[in-house]
């Protein structure tokens, strides 16, 4: 009651109106459709899941050889022969899954946390362009939600050519 | 009718502001507390541009680091403006569009439930996240993540 009074209140002239019907709408839409989002970001989550990701990182070579990265640490050469090492961890810091190998919180939910862990790996790919090698990254998470073992689930992104 | 005037006469109504000099001030301090933690983690973790950051923004459009200390610079200016009561709501409005900002830039240091567009952040500073995600609580969420600032967690493994 008290939110409607101060929203009613800021609301009162009309120059203003339509904007705040416009703002209301636009956070009702964002709250109905929270579900529908993989991070159900703009929705409060009281009580956070008591799930957690595993993300195993490898990288698809050519000729479709996989390469296990270990440790969160990889060589590679450039295009024109010369290595260089790569830190999964030093491109991507927590909260994202920085941690490769081993169990990372996922208060936001399984998808929201493989979601980011997607774009790290997209980010990582498309920041790494010494590495000529690498063809794809190639990811199985292994994950529980709260204290259940769900299926792995693999994700892969291409880099670009 | 009477809702209507009831309503009016709320927003009409006259009184001492000494207590709503007491609200700008604690809004002023925790804006403050807010420009202190985004210097702390660019001191400690370094510039969020320079690793994986999620961003609504093309990257066009992500300040540089030397930008970006600007806004920060700015950010503890404004908040000490909140606190002293000069340009007050100009201060606020500044801060606010800064932190709505900051945070389309990278999304990744603010809880879920922040709504960047909402006008009412000139009133609310938001809220960063500092618990140490990696090490996983009782019930999911980091240690330190219940509601109150924790030690910032933001270190390379």
């Amino acid at each position: 009651m008290a939110i409607a009074i101060v929203a009613w209140t800021v609301c009162w002239t009309s120059a203003r109106a339509l904007f705040c019907a416009g703002f209301f709408g636009v956070e009702l839409l964002l709250i109905a459709t929270a579900g529908t989002r993989a991070d159900r970001s703009y929705a409060f989550r009281m009580f956070p899941e008591s799930s957690t990701i595993t993300v195993h990182l490898s990288r698809r070579l050519d000729g479709g050889k996989v390469a296990r990265v270990e440790g969160g640490h990889w060589q590679a050469r450039d295009c024109a022969g010369a290595v260089h090492s790569f830190q999964w961890g030093a491109m991507v810091r927590l909260p994202a899954p920085g941690w490769l190998d081993r169990p990372v919180g996922a208060p936001y939910g399984v998808e929201s946390e493989v979601e980011r862990t997607r774009d790290a790996m997209r980010w990582v790919a498309d920041h790494t362009p010494e590495d000529c090698e690498t063809r794809a990254l190639v990811a199985q998470v292994e994950a529980t939600r709260n204290g259940r073992a769900l299926e792995p689930i693999d994700v892969e992104v291409a880099r670009a050519p | 009718m009477r809702l209507d005037s009831t309503l009016r006469r709320l927003r009409d109504e006259e009184g001492d502001t000494y207590l709503l000099a007491l609200v700008r001030i604690g809004f002023g301090l925790l804006l403050l507390n807010e420009a202190w933690l985004a210097t702390t983690q660019l001191r400690d973790a370094g510039y969020f541009g320079g690793y994986f950051h999620q961003s609504f923004l093309p990257d066009g459009l992500v300040p540089s680091v030397g930008v970006y200390q600007g806004v920060l610079g700015v950010q503890f200016v404004a908040a000490a403006l909140v606190v002293a009561g000069r340009a007050a709501r100009s201060a606020l409005l500044v801060a606010a569009a800064l932190l709505v900002y900051v945070m389309l830039c990278d999304r990744l240091w603010f809880h879920h439930y922040v709504t960047p567009w909402r006008p009412s952040r000139r009133f609310s500073p938001s809220r960063r996240v500092t618990g140490n995600w990696s090490s996983v609580g009782p019930c999911g969420s980091p240690r330190g993540q219940s509601g109150r600032r924790a030690r910032s967690a933001r270190r390379s493994p």
